[in-house]
């Protein structure tokens, strides 16, 4: 029954990415603001930000639209043919769009916990976007709207990806599970947009994101289980003739060749067992478990542990040499620093860090950053701090 | 006095008629494979079981009293065994006639010969049949007719019309590969590829005006009810199952797989054409009905050979007569029964993933000694008045001699089934419509005043069936539903009537002989054991339940799961744990960044600055 209502896995994908449109328009804004805002803290031209605001919505809004229209013209013409051209052997496709489903899912989990570098990531990019429509000289019109057409596109481009994992997920779920999960996800998305956009603070939300992932994994884990019974059960019921349907649960209703194990109630296929239905939906349950089903979901598990473990230990890696090659870059903070008339010398190594664009790059800045804002107060101050942050580099080194 | 005084003249005049008309009937039969039969002429030709090398076989006809002799010898290829039952036969006192493997007998071993040697002490229509599993429907059997010392009814001719379902792929084929198989769990039956009539297509019987014709109508298919009308004639049923009955005016019969019908049929007067017999299928029986399936099957009466042979109506549904309606010419005068059982039946799909049968929760399997042997091997101690000596699948129920037994049978199944008990004819007292539910279940039960007795009756799906006989037949004499799949799924029961008489009873010598040939032990229990008649491990079983609920495989795996994803969603944990969000920066002083946004600003002053313009413009001009 809920199976049938709301798509857990669609209302979480659905939520990420409304999530990440949202972070472009909250650094926008953000933008807009400081951009017209003087070194006394006052709007300069009220008008003109009002104008540049306006651009930004009407752009994101536009492209929302379309997105939705995309979306449900796909998804309808696809229920409109389901009949025809699925009819033929309902459980293999069921099986295949479940994989599409768990390669979809399994993709959008490995990005979830990373939303908390999104909002740096499009300051960036939007910064450099600006800087290259300067340099390039592009044509004024461009310019002039470039408050409408930065967000347009970007938001339009996060939104069909949003079609494309959606659709695919959603290949085995009947039409009717749409709409709520993606209304919730939107709404759900654009409130925690308003509080980054207020609080500008995304710590908080990193445990949210890790609970999500976690709910979305076994969603993917249950369906990798559920597409290979799929496939098993079409394989048994083109054995037995599809007359294993009036068996019921007992007995000639499962292939009990490849079952490992079986109950005869709890099965998540019959509509009158709605509990088990929304059990199944969301950990993948089955009154049935074969070699097949059951292997996959422990090998899906491990395989999503291997993967986790991976990246920690490249992130870790990349950390250290970005460490060493600071070393280096410390070396040559120190020289300047005792020598106050090469003053433009030191600018210069300033600039050259801000150009990488990897994530070492944004280490360096960081670092380098701190450097220079804690040299702002008194002298003999600055003298103190900074020796503190080479000698806990080189300690950590 | 006057009764004691007319019994021995009665003795006397059955003592004179047997000796005036009694004769030897034998029958020489070798039993055979023929080939290429392809009786429908649809192309389909197929390998069958004849006698004499051929097919189909004679029907038998005698008459009441003679000694009938069916000498037959096992010339089959591939060392198969074979066996004969004449159905509907009480064998009494010659039980082990009656030709059943592991009941009556041993199955007849290549090259040996059995002598089926009985005395036919009653009269009417009959059928005989291999009750090896899966043989008869691939072509070992025909009509068996006893004709009565007097008629009590005038006609002037007969015609004996058989009617069959036929496969095009022969039986002992269809049964292991496609009926009892974890392929097929819910025990769905094989279609049959068409029907025939007197095992051929074109079968015609002809008529002269103004004749009365007896026709005796037999189903000796494996599987399907027929519902047989007769094109604008009336037909009058004045037997069923060797029972005469009082006349009763029907336009249809049903008949299930094994039962049989008399009935009289006036022919017209005018000869200016031929009328067609259909026989209906039942498609009801069917769990698919393949595309362009035809389901009747038409013989014709036969007034003009010049003129055409034309189809029989379809017929949407057929109105049949409820032959439990029919009363019988001869009544029985039974006092009420002193013995009764109660039995049900259903399918299930059991370990091996196949369909079987099971009465009251037991699928019957075949003992390893012959039930009769049984009995008579384990005549101490009152072991075989034990019904469990018999084997515990077996279904074994004991009577003692002269019990009137009630039968209580309820289906539990979606299905039609005709049981067919061996050794007897019933009273059927009174019989459910269909999805009635238990004979339990009834708020009432009215029992028929004049019951109709048969050897075969049909139970309707859901619903319940009460029959009543006399155990006055010393034997083991099984009741199973006839239709051949159900047989080989195991829905038989076993009745073991005065077993501590069956010792009496002589065995001629090939019996045990072709046992030993067989290699199957002829004393001992059901088990074969005759040192320790109470042990019967070791006794044949069908196979167990599929394991069902939370088996320790069951908790094992499940936990392996569960701590698999536990073991994810840590790794998720910790990977999520230890990204460091970026902080957001201050916005710096970029002047390249800081260039391009006030740029951008002045593109929108330039914008109004123009639109000045042009308003100062318009001003001029006017």
């Amino acid at each position: 029954m809920a199976k049938d209502v709301f798509s857990v896995a669609i209302f979480f994908i659905v939520l990420r990415e409304t999530l990440e449109a949202s972070i472009i328009v909250s650094v926008l804004m953000s933008f807009i603001s400081q951009t017209l805002m003087d070194k006394d803290g006052n709007v300069t031209d009220p008008k003109l930000k009002r104008k540049f605001m306006l651009q930004v919505w009407i752009g994101s809004f536009t492209a929302l639209f379309i997105c939705l229209a995309i979306g449900g013209g796909f998804i309808g013409a696809f229920y409109a043919l389901d009949k025809d051209i699925w009819s033929g052997s309902e459980e293999i496709w069921e099986g295949v769009f479940s994989l599409i489903a768990v390669v979809l899912i399994t993709v959008m989990g490995f990005a979830m916990l990373r939303v908390s570098h999104l909002q740096e990531k499009w300051r960036k990019k939007l910064m450099k976007s600006i800087a290259n429509r300067k340099a390039k000289g592009i044509s004024n019109w461009g310019k002039k709207y470039s408050m409408f057409l930065l967000p347009f596109f970007t938001v339009l481009r996060e939104g069909l990806e949003v079609v494309v994992f959606v659709g695919g997920v959603g290949l085995e779920t009947p039409a009717t599970a749409f709409p709520l999960p993606v209304i919730c996800g939107l709404i759900v998305g654009c409130l925690i947009g308003y509080f980054i956009y207020r609080g500008g603070n995304v710590m908080n939300l990193q445990w949210f994101l890790i609970a999500s992932t976690c709910i979305l994994y076994l969603i993917s884990a249950g369906l990798m289980s559920k597409a290979t019974f799929y496939f098993e059960m079409n394989k048994w019921n083109h054995q037995t003739g599809g007359d294993a349907g009036e068996l019921g649960d007992g007995p000639g209703s499962y292939p009990f060749k490849s079952a490992v194990w079986h109950v005869n109630y709890g099965n998540p296929e019959m509509n009158s067992n709605g509990g088990y239905m929304i059990f199944n939906a969301i950990l993948g349950w089955n009154n049935t478990g074969t070699y097949g089903s059951i292997l996959s979901y422990i090998i899906y598990w491990l395989f999503v542990a291997f993967i986790m473990f991976l990246m920690w230990y490249k992130e870790r890696r990349a950390a250290r040499l970005l460490i060493a090659k600071l070393g280096d870059k410390v070396v040559d903070l120190e020289a300047a620093s005792s020598h106050t008339p090469v003053q433009s010398s030191s600018s210069e190594d300033e600039f050259k860090i801000n150009s990488p664009t990897d994530d070492k790059g944004d280490k360096a800045i960081d670092i380098v950053t701190e450097v220079r804002e804690s040299s702002s107060p008194v002298e003999e101050h600055k003298d103190d701090k900074t020796v503190d942050v080479i000698n806990e580099i080189r300690e950590s080194h | 006095m006057n009764k004691f005084f007319s019994f021995p003249i009665l003795g006397l005049l059955l003592t004179c008629v047997r000796f005036v008309v009694a004769k030897e009937r034998l029958f020489e039969w070798n039993v055979t494979d023929v080939y290429d039969v392809d009786p429908d002429g649809s192309g389909n030709s197929r390998w069958v079981i004849g006698v004499n090398n051929k097919w189909p076989i004679d029907p038998l006809v005698v008459d009441y009293g003679d000694q009938v002799i069916i000498k037959m010898t096992n010339s089959l290829a591939n060392n198969r065994t074979t066996s004969l039952h004449s159905h509907g036969l009480f064998q009494k006192f010659t039980p082990y006639m009656d030709g059943v493997p592991q009941s009556t007998q041993c199955e007849i071993p290549p090259g040996a010969t059995f002598y089926y040697n009985y005395t036919a002490l009653q009269n009417g229509t009959y059928w005989v049949h291999s009750h090896d599993m899966s043989q008869y429907p691939d072509g070992l059997r025909t009509p068996f007719i006893i004709n009565a010392l007097e008629e009590p009814y005038d006609y002037d001719e007969e015609y004996i019309i058989s009617m069959t379902d036929w496969y095009y792929t022969p039986f002992n084929i269809l049964v292991p590969d496609e009926f009892k198989t974890w392929k097929n769990p819910t025990g769905a039956e094989p279609v049959p590829d068409t029907g025939l009539f007197n095992d051929t297509a074109n079968a015609t019987f002809a008529m002269e005006p103004g004749k009365t014709y007896r026709l005796r109508f037999i189903n000796i298919g494996a599987f399907n009810n027929y519902d047989v009308m007769i094109e604008d004639h009336n037909m009058t049923i004045i037997e069923v199952d060797g029972e005469y009955t009082e006349p009763q005016e029907v336009s249809s019969i049903h008949l299930t797989v094994a039962q049989r019908y008399s009935v009289l049929v006036t022919a017209k007067n005018s000869t200016d054409r031929n009328y067609a017999i259909t026989a209906y299928m039942d498609e009801s029986l069917f769990d698919t009905i393949p595309d362009n399936y035809n389901p009747n099957v038409t013989a014709w009466l036969s007034y003009n050979s010049d003129a055409s042979y034309d189809l029989g109506p379809d017929i949407d549904e057929i109105d049949s007569y409820d032959d439990a309606e029919l009363n019988p010419l001869y009544s029985w005068d039974v006092t009420e029964s002193n013995h009764s059982i109660n039995i049900w039946f259903d399918f299930f799909t059991l370990g091996d993933g196949a369909n079987y049968a099971e009465i009251n929760d037991s699928s019957y399997v075949f003992p390893k000694v012959p039930s009769i042997m049984i009995a008579n091997s384990t005549n101490v101690d009152g072991y075989n008045l034990e019904p469990v000596t018999y084997g515990p699948y077996t279904n074994a129920y004991i009577f003692e001699y002269g019990d009137v037994v009630d039968v209580i049978i309820d289906n539990h199944d979606t299905g039609k089934h005709p049981f067919h008990l061996h050794g007897h004819t019933f009273q059927v007292l009174e019989r459910g419509e269909e999805n009635a539910g238990l004979y339990s279940d009834q708020e009432s039960h009215t029992y028929y005043d004049n019951p109709m007795r048969r050897d075969t009756v049909e139970i309707e799906p859901g619903s319940f069936i009460v029959i009543r006989f006399i155990a006055d037949n010393p034997g083991a004499w099984v009741i199973h539903c006839h239709i051949e799949w159900h047989m080989e799924s195991g829905l038989l029961a076993t009745f073991i009537e005065a077993p501590e008489m069956i010792p009496s009873i002589s065995s001629p010598d090939f019996v045990k002989e072709q046992c030993m040939l067989d290699g199957v032990p002829t004393i001992g229990n059901g088990a074969g054991n005759y040192k320790n008649i109470s042990d019967l491990s070791g006794a044949p079983s069908p196979p167990g339940e599929m394991p069902a609920g939370w088996t320790s495989k069951a908790i094992g795996t499940m936990a392996a799961c569960v701590i698999s994803a536990c073991i994810g969603m840590g790794s998720i944990i910790f990977y999520g744990a230890s990204i460091h969000p970026v902080p957001t920066e201050e916005l710096d002083e970029n002047d390249d960044l800081q260039e391009a946004a006030l740029e951008n600003a002045a593109m929108f002053l330039d914008t109004d600055k123009a639109v000045e313009k042009v308003v100062e413009g318009k001003d001029e001009i006017k």
